[in-house]
């Protein structure tokens, strides 16, 4: 459609494209949220009950925005990775294995290692980070030797480390009936700060380091520049002399070990332990608050914070409500769905070949 | 070595396994088979098959007629392909995504309604029983292995020669080839690409509605959150080894049953692994074989690509 090229029109289309621009997601979100409470009032549920519980559970407290920012720590974590591996063309989809890894590697250390605080915490996040960097090193090396499709790859080995998971938590570690393994020893717990009202941990840190990292690591590096370089156009970087295949491969590294730095943070800060479902779906939440994010870091941690306030809200909703938080997977299915037909995300090419 | 490694019996009970559990891999391939030709990448799969087990229990469950539920899966999956195959082919969005998002949508919107509406219980239907196939059912080894299945594990079976023959010898499967190739030739012709590939990812959706039904309803009894447990993933791979090929795509199918039944008959038999680790064979399996046979792959010129008029 080129109908704004006019000049004497010029400026009210801007504005029009600009108001548009605004528009639009919001309209998005608006038409998932009415096709949910349709399907609530099916179900015989009360929608704008459940809807309240869930701004209230998710934004509605200063309780409530530090358990958000809590669940921004994983999936920002993992979305600035497939920041990376998305920007030189490569389809990660393999968060939420390398997650697992991060959390299997963080749980063992601090399990069976017993040291100082500051000693322990530093090696439970540097094996969580290297275990996510080894998980994703498989479909690296893979796509980069043997030309094999990292879509299918990532996809298969997500349930690699998660099985894993299951067999530490339900064998040698475990807890005894609770589906998780027993804790890491005091010492490898994160520490939890009070800043104004809000209860964060450490963890939180860790994200605004990697937002700050990943911007300049994208914007003013060689290595950034080569990402940008194969992502808008790979034979023309290869041509220009740019080693495709190690661009890719690094960036895939560094993405496995921020999804295997989320898994760490999670056992660490959260939950003491590895438990059965750490993640709820982080890895693919990671993908789509990327995108909507448009591949900026700053955007991937909007994002990552409203699918987190999207998150918590459903857990408190569940709670508070009794309607399931399998809930916000629909909700955000459908916002996602109708930004993908409004041609408002999702129009770049796919270069699977 | 246990002692069961040495008797007759484990190794056709493995055999029998592997082919009932080959069948919904087979659907699912199939049916992806269909949609990649036509040049769409279904990576919503998982999702389009969970639905689809989803649906056929809420079928049977609800009217209590088992073709009933099997109609019901593959209209739900017909339903979740048509709603991507608008997003993808319709409005031009990104493949991948699209499958993604479909995959997360399809999770939440079956354990929303199945908890809803069930609560803790866990409510069954009556499975399909084996119908033994007349003289050849009778064989010794092979009729146990082949013509003592159920209804759907048939079909399964009877899909593969029908696809090939839509695919390869006729006008609609040139249409759909040419559509995932070079679908401005497709335009040239006279045929609507946008149709033509619809009709591929439509086809996908139902057999992937009826592979979910296969196992909700016809091997097992009941519905449970994620029932699929990647086998939609699965199929996708073994599409790419079987290289777009109904006959081989069913050849892989079977060989990923095969390692399925084994590693599920080992869990049964307590063997010295534990089950958590034997679940991961036929992942690993799979990455292998992608890693081993996917080099000189030519995939559909037009995959995963938006057609728009020049």
């Amino acid at each position: 459609m080129s109908a704004e090229g006019i000049s004497i029109y010029g400026s009210t289309a801007g504005i029009a494209r600009r108001t548009r621009a605004f528009a639009a997601p919001v309209a998005c979100v608006v038409a998932a949220l009415a096709i949910t409470a349709i399907l609530l009032l099916a179900l015989g549920a009360d929608p704008l009950f459940a809807y309240r519980a869930m701004v209230v559970g998710g934004i509605g407290s200063e309780q409530a925005i530090s358990a958000t920012l809590a669940k921004t720590v994983p999936i920002c974590l993992i979305g600035l990775g497939v920041l990376l591996t998305f920007r030189c063309g490569l389809w990660n989809l393999g968060g939420e294995g390398q997650f697992y890894s991060g959390a299997i590697g963080a749980a063992l250390t601090g399990i069976l290692v017993s040291a100082p605080a500051t000693i322990l915490i530093s090696l439970e996040v540097l094996a969580g980070a290297a275990a996510g960097a080894v998980t994703a090193y498989v479909p690296a090396v893979l796509k980069s030797r043997f030309h094999a499709n990292e879509i299918l790859v990532t996809l298969m080995l997500n349930y690699v480390p998660l099985y894993l998971a299951l067999y530490l938590i339900q064998g040698p570690f475990s807890q005894g009936l609770a589906a998780k393994t027993v804790d890491i020893h005091p010492a490898g717990e994160l520490p939890w700060l009070v800043v104004g009202g809000l209860r964060i941990h450490a963890g939180v840190l860790f994200v605004g380091a990697a937002v700050v990292a990943t911007h300049i690591l994208v914007s003013d590096t060689a290595f950034g520049f080569k990402i940008r370089a194969i992502g808008s156009n790979a034979h023309a970087a290869a041509a220009a002399g740019i080693n495709v295949a190690r661009c890719q491969f690094r960036a895939f590294i560094v993405a496995g070990a921020l999804s295997g730095l989320a898994g760490a943070i999670q056992v660490t800060a959260i939950h003491h332990n590895l438990v059965e479902g750490i993640s709820s779906g982080f890895g693919f939440t990671a993908i789509v608050a990327a995108l909507l994010g448009r591949l900026h870091p700053l955007g991937v941690l909007l994002a990552s914070f409203g699918f987190a306030a999207l998150l918590v809200g459903g857990d408190s909703m569940q709670r508070t409500a009794k309607i399931e938080s399998s809930t916000v997977f629909v909700i955000e299915g459908l916002i996602l769905l109708f930004l993908l037909a409004g041609r408002i995300i999702g129009r770049e090419g796919a270069h699977i070949h | 070595m246990p002692q069961y490694f040495y008797e007759s019996a484990f190794y056709v009970a493995l055999l029998a396994a592997s082919v009932r559990i080959a069948a919904p891999l087979i659907l699912a391939s199939v049916g992806e088979v269909f949609a990649e030709r036509g040049g769409v990448l279904n990576v919503g799969l998982e999702g389009t098959m969970l639905v689809g087990t989803w649906a056929a229990f809420m079928g049977m469950y609800y009217t209590g007629s088992g073709l009933l539920g099997v109609l019901a899966g593959m209209a739900g999956g017909t339903v979740l392909a048509a709603g991507l195959g608008y997003v993808c082919i319709s409005r031009g969005a990104n493949q991948i995504i699209s499958g993604i998002v479909v995959n997360i949508f399809a999770v939440g919107f079956t354990s929303l309604t199945y908890r809803h509406l069930f609560q803790s219980s866990i409510p069954t239907v009556e499975s399909f029983a084996p119908i033994p196939i007349p003289l050849l059912g009778d064989l010794p080894v092979v009729g146990r292995v082949l013509f003592r299945h159920t209804i759907l594990v048939y079909v399964a079976f009877l899909s593969v020669p029908v696809a090939s023959f839509l695919i390869y010898r006729t006008q609609i499967g040139l249409c759909l080839r040419a559509a995932g190739e070079l679908p401005a030739a497709v335009d040239t012709a006279g045929v609507n690409v946008l149709v033509v590939r619809y009709a591929g990812i439509l086809a996908c959706g139902a057999l992937a509605g009826l592979a979910g039904a296969d196992l909700s309803i016809g091997q097992l009894d009941q519905f449970n959150d994620n029932l699929t447990a990647g086998r939609g993933f699965i199929a996708l791979a073994i599409v790419l080894l079987g290289r777009w090929d109904p006959y081989k795509v069913a050849f892989g199918s079977l060989l990923f049953g095969a390692a399925d039944a084994l590693q599920l008959r080992l869990q049964v038999l307590d063997f010295a692994v534990p089950k958590e680790l034997l679940s991961i064979i036929p992942y690993i399996l799979a990455i292998a074989a992608m890693a081993l046979f996917v080099r000189k792959l030519r995939l559909p010129a037009a995959l995963a690509r938006p057609y728009e008029r020049e």
